[in-house]
């Protein structure tokens, strides 16, 4: 199944995106643009009636996945405009933020933005810490000015989680607003919008949820204000008036929807809810991997390898060439800074930014064997 | 007995209020409401048999599924 259509490549990019998407994913997207490819919420003739259908379907299902009301869930183009949305939505001049030091671009950049236009603060906080560390770090770091908490649930160099419970609770306690980063997490690991202090979850569609490329979700918690809106435009309802309608998820949702591929993850969340076993599986390979590789000569590996991810390099070898050595030996995988800067510095690798191999939930060990035998005679052809 | 509409405030609220109702045996239809009975413009509503009015408005209500006003007749169904 890892290799789908195409018998000699091996995919191990699913951080980028989860490739191949369940057969049911596919032939939702074709049953909609075959069967019902009216616009949802513009007007209700029964075309129209049938895509509202099948959007509000994918709404109860990523509601009843992320532990909120369907119509707290609003649809978004990717993880990254999720998080610009509660981010530029919610901060106003000068509030003030923590982000942490794993933070990918989709958080960094637009709060690195805010600070230079909009008279926004923000600070840098150390992720992968727990207990009475986690708290007194937070502790140093809010001031009396700070709104918002942004948390990497899981890292998109290393998977390196942080401890989103106490996070929440902290932020609860002080009263920020937690928004959670969870694109490289959800579909892995449990998290929840009801999760005591979260106040949002922005998540992929394409990624651990399976859906296609395109779709993305914010699951805003019950007691969530409501947070400005990113773009306006048509939302099928209050016409006449020039704002943009108060409730969720209309409010966040300006234009038509990707109704094809909103059809295509709610059958994605579905899969995911029917194999809770994803995260086990993927890490019992990665972490068996990253053993393997660990005892490989001139191989440096960052963080540990359960969560499915291993980033490494190979002493004298960049990144790129054992990146383009891999794809031809039929293994994607991705070199580079995997947006991230902010990880690279913490972990190290910001020299060269690191090889990552992220395994998905139709990757086997004998595909990790595959990769283990590759890098082992990359080793040896390129050096 | 006529046709009642219940206003929606929005088509995910109308979608919420239908699937809340069908559970409980009442058939409601989406429909758009004529916009010379709203105030901004286009809207929808949950169409249902007269005789079930009451009950449906009083089941959204205990689901906390707010709705407008309820239209004895004269909703557009499109």
């Amino acid at each position: 199944m890892s290799r789908f259509s195409n018998n000699h490549l091996l995919y191990l990019d699913n951080a980028a995106t989860s490739f191949p998407k369940p057969p049911r994913v596919m032939q939702a997207v074709q049953q909609c643009m075959v069967s019902y490819g009216g616009n949802p919420g513009r007007g209700s003739h029964t075309l129209a009636a049938r895509a509202a259908d099948a959007v509000y379907s994918c709404r109860e299902a990523a509601g009843e996945f992320f532990h909120t009301e369907p119509e707290r869930i609003v649809f978004t183009q990717n993880a990254t405009h999720g998080l610009n949305t509660v981010i530029k939505g919610y901060l106003r001049p000068g509030d003030h933020v923590l982000i942490s030091d794993i933070s990918h671009n989709a958080v960094y950049r637009p709060v690195y933005r805010l600070s230079q236009d909009a008279g926004i603060s923000f600070d840098v906080y150390t992720a992968g810490l727990s207990g009475a560390e986690l708290w007194a770090e937070l502790r140093s770091r809010i001031r009396p000015n700070t709104r918002m908490v942004v948390v990497t649930h899981m890292s998109n160099v290393s998977s390196l989680t942080d401890s989103l419970p106490e996070i929440a609770a902290f932020c609860r306690q002080f009263g920020l607003l937690c928004i959670v980063d969870a694109a490289q997490s959800a579909g892995h690991i449990p998290v929840y919008a009801d999760m005591e202090g979260v106040t949002a979850v922005c998540v992929p569609g394409h990624k651990g949820l399976f859906g296609p490329m395109g779709t993305g979700l914010i699951a805003f918690s019950d007691h969530a204000p409501v947070c400005g809106s990113l773009t306006q435009g048509g939302s099928g309802v209050l016409s006449l008036s020039p704002d943009m309608p108060e409730d969720l998820p209309e409010h966040l949702e300006a234009g038509t929807l990707a109704v094809p591929a909103i059809a295509g993850l709610c059958e994605g969340i579905r899969f995911v809810s029917r194999h809770p076993e994803l995260y086990q599986k993927i890490s019992r390979h990665s972490s068996w991997l990253w053993e393997e590789m660990h005892n490989i000569r001139g191989v440096t590996l960052y963080g540990g390898g359960d969560g499915g991810i291993i980033s490494f390099v190979i002493d004298g070898i960049s990144p790129a060439d054992t990146a383009a050595y891999l794809d031809r030996c039929g293994i994607c995988v991705r070199s580079g800074y995997h947006c991230a800067p902010l990880a690279h510095r913490k972990f190290g690798s910001m020299d060269t930014g690191t090889v990552r191999l992220s395994f998905g939930m139709f990757n086997t060990g004998r595909d990790a064997a595959r990769v283990l035998d590759a890098v082992s005679k990359c080793k040896k052809i390129l050096l | 007995m006529t046709d009642c509409i219940i206003a929606m405030r929005s088509q995910t609220y109308a979608a919420k209020g239908k699937r809340v109702l069908g559970k409980a045996g009442i058939r409601a239809v989406i429909v758009s409401i004529d916009p010379s009975l709203t105030k901004n413009g286009c809207a929808y509503g949950l169409r249902i048999s007269g005789e079930s009015c009451p009950a449906a408005a009083d089941i959204l209500g205990d689901h906390h599924i707010l709705h407008g006003d309820i239209i004895g007749k004269g909703g557009y169904y499109l």
